[in-house]
């Protein structure tokens, strides 16, 4: 898997019981339509949280991490399926 | 009325975060490792890298060697401690009575539900469907006959073993295979005639008394399918008699700063559970391993008990430089034990207040932000600081 972490733009969906999924990640020009989540996990740093999701295209398996603190979403990891 | 228990029980659970993370991983021989990729150890092994011999505690070198393609996946603590709280969390929600008996495995008192069954397919459905990790539960009469069950029915396996089919179903296992007997109990077992389940139902408790004690009543008890011993713990809740945490280091270490970072780390760890259960303890005990997989300990005993990480870290760096041999290190273990409750006041029999109400106030700030958000200074520089499964269920 090759690391990366980027700063990108996501498309997410917030569901009613506070659960948070990538439905599209932006790349060039185009966005590319997520699967459901694989996996998700949840680290605590300080007093912020970053939620990690393993989502596949189909094609790629990408690592997204969402700062809850700056709601800002990373692309930390990518590789071929 | 007839108890009943569940016990949910996640196939090789480290394999299963990653291969739920990663599904390309399904059906390849994967194994997860603490440590370093080099001379680390197996900490959880699929299915298909077991069918090569490989298990669980073997070194990544032996792991390699019996199966050449497996696929060694660096252990991320933070991910499975997050899945199995996520996992735990839905069981306490469903049920009244949970007892987490470790990160991977929970009993569930299913007492007087009209189907265990139909119950545990919907655990095992919902799970499977929400986490994407395969598990087996076993049903029983006891905890001990519902571990069993899981047991001879995994991977993915769901097996209910009734009251009258124990011998039928179990009487075959060696005696070694009851959760609670271990190998050299098995051993000793074996060398009076008794090898199965079915021959400790047939011997004669006085006899199993006699040479045992009180565990030869406990050997019998768990074979009949009565909670004994160990698992009673979970009714009366665990004795604590020591708290210790060790680290295998991601490579091999001889430089003396280093140890002693890694010591204090080890020693932050066991003073904060200590202080967290409010307990303090009477000795303390410390292990080192060498790269040549040799090892040297020590205990001691004090007047005073401890519990701050100052005076655990001063103890265990003085028994740490008797024993120490000028060679690399792989790990470090470090234990207090004679563990009783912190029921005194600070001021009656601890010398330095001023130290315990620092760490108690660090203690108070970690429990907000994360454990080691405020370090000492020693451990500022430390990476991969948090990546260690926090203890779940109750102390083995």
């Amino acid at each position: 898997m090759e690391t990366l972490d980027k700063k990108i733009t996501v498309i997410a969906r917030f569901n009613g019981n506070g659960g948070t999924y990538p439905i599209y990640l932006k790349f060039s020009n185009s966005y590319i339509k997520l699967k459901t989540p694989d996996a998700i996990w949840k680290e605590r740093v300080g007093r912020n949280f970053i939620t990690r999701f393993s989502v596949s295209d189909g094609a790629n398996r990408y690592i997204l991490a969402l700062n809850h603190e700056t709601l800002e979403w990373k692309l930390e990891a990518i590789n071929d399926e | 009325m007839n108890k009943k228990y569940l016990l949910v029980d996640m196939d090789a659970f480290f394999v299963s975060c990653e291969v739920a993370a990663k599904p390309e991983l399904k059906g390849k021989p994967v194994g997860v490792v603490t440590g370093a990729q080099r001379n680390g150890v197996v900490a959880s092994v699929s299915y298909e890298a077991r069918k090569y011999g490989v298990k669980a505690g073997m070194t990544t070198f032996k792991a390699r060697d019996l199966c050449p393609k497996i696929i060694l996946i660096p252990a991320d603590a933070i991910k499975y401690a997050y899945i199995s709280d996520s996992i735990m969390d839905y069981l306490k929600e469903k049920f009244e009575k949970v007892e987490v008996f470790s990160v991977d495995e929970a009993f569930i008192d299913v007492t007087g539900v009209k189907n265990p069954l139909r119950t545990a397919k919907e655990i095992k459905d919902h799970i499977k469907k929400n986490f994407h990790t395969p598990l087996t539960i076993g049903i029983g009469p006891s905890r001990v006959i519902a571990k069993m069950a899981c047991e001879i029915s995994k991977p993915d396996g769901l097996l209910e073993i009734k009251e009258d089919e124990i011998l039928e179903k179990l009487g075959g296992l060696e005696v070694d295979e009851i959760p609670g007997i271990g190998e050299r109990s098995g051993e000793a077992l074996r060398s009076i005639g008794i090898r199965t389940i079915a021959d400790l139902w047939k011997v004669d408790e006085d006899l199993l008394l006699r040479i045992f004690g009180i565990r030869g009543k406990w050997f019998k008890d768990l074979a009949m399918g009565k909670d004994a011993g160990f698992f009673t713990l979970l009714e009366n809740g665990p004795p604590l008699k020591s708290i210790g945490h060790s680290e295998t280091f991601s490579r091999d270490i001889i430089d003396e700063e280093e140890i002693k970072n890694y010591t204090l780390y080890l020693c932050e760890k066991v003073g904060r559970r200590l202080r967290k259960h409010n307990l303090m303890g009477y000795g303390i005990s410390v292990y080192i391993r060498y790269y040549d997989f040799t090892g040297n300990g020590i205990s001691r005993k004090f007047e005073k008990p401890i519990f701050t990480t100052a005076e655990i870290y001063k103890r265990a760096i003085s028994l740490l430089e008797q024993i120490r041999e000028v060679k690399p290190a792989r790990l470090i273990g470090v234990s207090v034990f004679a563990v009783v409750p912190m029921k005194m006041q600070l001021s009656i029999f601890y010398d330095d207040q001023k130290q315990a109400r620092l760490e108690m106030a660090l203690d108070k700030i970690n429990d907000i932000y994360g454990d080691f958000t405020v370090r000492r200074a020693r451990l500022a520089g430390m990476q991969n600081i948090h990546h260690v499964i926090p203890p779940r269920g109750i102390p083995r």
